[in-house]
């Protein structure tokens, strides 16, 4: 089942700042950004420069210091803490540069993982964990292998069906190929361009690498980091 | 098909992550289980006697000393007492069998009204009964004493005592065997029974016993009624001491020894060292998983969900420590019994023991994921995430 009102992002003049003993560290100053339905953006940015911060307060793992985050409608502000962690497993699959996969779990266990939060009866969870490793790329004798008795680009894999096996209309990407060599990594972004296209994934990938941008739809370059009002051309 | 079950394999594989560190946990676990299962057995064996020892029982010796013989009158004098239901009377023979060593628990005693009282608990053919209330000079001997030294019924046994010498100077007290029982009471089995009469006679009549087993009619009145005797004989020659036949065994094993202290401090020790060790591995193993639990969080794990599986995780590995360990503990105490059942006839866990040790396992495993908990409570996404 694919979402038929897939979200878009905003971000509204928000702003973060961190403490680091004394001194602060104004990471977003009054930053704005608007995501479209069904768009693949890549934000470039260098090093240090807040991407990951946007991508955790975009997930609600954080909150802003002011501004507003909506996604697909929804103020994030409004959410407490409960209703924020419901909200998650609806709506986005995140995806990491470490996989953090548990590492004594087979992939189909790892996939599996966040539909153990439904109401779903063994065999209609077995039944998403197969097609949703399927969709990702891993060869059907590799389904009960352990992360570790995989190729990193295979293990990129089985972190992406875990973040579809829920089928939520929003992926969040952290550096998805930042651990992967150059043919590998062209296979995951392949492979996101293709969830984006058949599945109609809205998908924000942060990367510092230009190659990996090409794939997406839309390419932000924030280079000059993400402090200031930057208004990004669309 | 929402059953908490599913989760099973996410809570066994923080367990398998570190298989030896899992294993030792459960070890100590374990041990401490066991050593407080064989202690509990212990305790009951010791203190076992305590509740056994009949509820409407007073016991009155000489305050003076517990060796210090009392006038066989005070029987006649408390029976006339208020409240006072019977009085049985007896004399520790302190008697031994060839040699020093092989000691008789032997009591000469008043025959029918100890048999009144205990008589319930031995199992002999009637006849044997009846032949040893006509024999004076005769004794009825638990199985095990006999099976011992070979004893059959119409023997005579050449009994010695060193406390009790005849006025002329032997020190021999021959007795025939009129029966040999069995006993639902194991500390029985090992007793020997002579009439008082036989030992009176054989003193020239002193008339004296070692103590008086009052059997009081209402359980409410022993203490009022354990004064009253104290009272009456308060400004006597012979003063007496009386307490409820529970006291005495008590205040008989703790002059042996004060198990209860030692117990409760060895105990106190296992346990705190298997608390440590514990929350030990569960802190590790959560601070070794934060990245991993910083995405199920993302994956819409919601912070009590986490809590429940770190707490399912502590009751995994506490509740297999504890079951193996009081098994074993069960086993070790079946295998101890027959051997010590003479010396020890309670040792035994006990129903209440297991279900004590299910509750304190639950008990250890909330106490041991205490400090897991916090952490989990402190860890940041965000922060986890950025440490990888
Ligand atoms: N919890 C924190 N405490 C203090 N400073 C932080 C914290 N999180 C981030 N920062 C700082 O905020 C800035 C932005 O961090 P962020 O991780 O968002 O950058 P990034 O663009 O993702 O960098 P990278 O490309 O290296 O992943 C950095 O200078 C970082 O040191
Ligand atoms: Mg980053």
């Amino acid at each position: 089942m694919i979402d038929s009102t897939p979200p878009a992002i905003q971000i509204i003049e928000v702003s973060k700042h961190y403490r680091r003993g004394d001194e602060t560290v104004q990471v977003l100053d009054r930053f704005t950004l608007t995501v479209e339905p069904e768009a693949f953006v890549a934000l470039m940015a260098p090093s240090g420069s807040g991407k990951s911060t946007l991508l955790n307060l975009m997930g609600g793992l954080d909150r802003p210091d002011a501004g507003r985050i909506v996604i697909a409608g929804t103020d994030l502000a409004t959410l407490n803490e409960a209703t924020l962690t419901r909200w998650r497993a609806r709506t986005l699959g995140f995806i990491f540069q470490l996989y953090y996969l548990i590492p004594v779990l087979s992939a189909a266990r790892n996939v599996e993982l966040p539909l153990l939060l439904l109401p779903l009866s063994r065999e209609e969870r077995h039944r998403r964990v197969e097609a949703a490793l399927t969709l990702a790329g891993l060869p059907p004798e590799r389904h009960r292998f352990r992360p570790t008795e995989l190729s990193g680009g295979q293990q990129q894999r089985v972190a992406i069906a875990r973040a579809i096996v829920t089928d939520p209309p929003l992926l969040l990407c952290d550096e998805p190929t930042g651990d992967l060599d150059r043919t590998a990594g062209d296979e995951i972004l392949a492979l996101l361009k293709t969830l984006n296209e058949r599945l109609r994934k809205t998908i924000v990938m942060v990367t510092h690498d230009p190659h990996a941008a090409t794939f997406a739809t839309r390419r932000i370059d924030l280079d000059k980091g993400l402090v200031g009002e930057l208004r990004p051309a669309s | 098909m929402k059953s908490p079950l599913r989760f099973s394999p996410l809570v066994l594989s923080a367990l398998r992550r570190h298989r030896l560190r899992t294993w030792l946990t459960i070890l100590s676990v374990l041990i401490a289980f066991l050593l407080f299962g064989l202690l509990q057995a212990i305790d009951h064996a010791f203190y076992g006697g305590v509740k056994a020892a009949g509820r409407r029982i007073l016991v009155t010796m000489s305050a003076e000393s517990m060796v210090e013989p009392l006038p066989r009158a005070y029987a006649a004098e408390i029976t006339t007492m208020k409240d006072v239901h019977h009085v049985a009377y007896e004399v520790w023979m302190g008697g031994y069998y060839q040699h020093h060593n092989q000691l008789l628990y032997a009591l000469a005693v008043s025959p029918r009204r100890w048999l009144a009282e205990e008589g319930r608990a031995l199992i002999l053919p009637h006849r044997e009964i009846s032949a040893w209330l006509k024999d004076r000079s005769g004794a009825l001997v638990g199985n095990s004493v006999a099976r011992t030294y070979g004893w059959k019924p119409g023997e005579i046994v050449p009994m010695r005592s060193d406390i009790w010498i005849h006025p002329d100077g032997r020190n021999t007290w021959p007795v025939r065997i009129d029966g040999i029982f069995h006993s639902t009471k194991k500390a029985l089995s090992e007793g020997f029974l002579v009439h008082y009469r036989y030992w009176n006679t054989g003193m020239g009549n002193p008339n004296q016993v070692s103590l008086l087993r009052v059997k009081v009619t209402h359980l409410r009145d022993l203490g009022k009624v354990a004064r009253a005797i104290d009272a009456r004989f308060a400004n006597s020659p012979h003063p007496t001491r009386t307490a409820s036949a529970q006291t005495f065994v008590k205040h008989f094993i703790n002059q042996t020894v004060d198990i209860g202290v030692i117990v409760e401090d060895i105990l106190a020790a296992v346990f705190f060292t298997m608390l440590l060790v514990t929350a030990n591995t569960l802190t590790r193993s959560v601070r070794e998983r934060s990245g991993e639990i910083a995405v199920l969080h993302t994956q819409g794990y919601s912070r009590p969900l986490i809590f429940a599986l770190i707490l399912a995780e502590a009751l995994i590995l506490v509740l297999t420590g504890a079951l193996a360990g009081t098994g074993l503990a069960v086993l070790i105490v079946q295998g101890l019994r027959s051997t010590l059942e003479a010396y020890l006839p309670y040792l035994t866990l006990t129903p209440r023991t297991i279900l004590l040790t299910l509750g304190l396992s639950l008990l250890f495993a909330v106490l041991s994921s205490l400090l897991p908990l916090l952490q989990v409570q402190r860890l940041r996404t965000v922060d986890a995430l950025r440490r990888g």
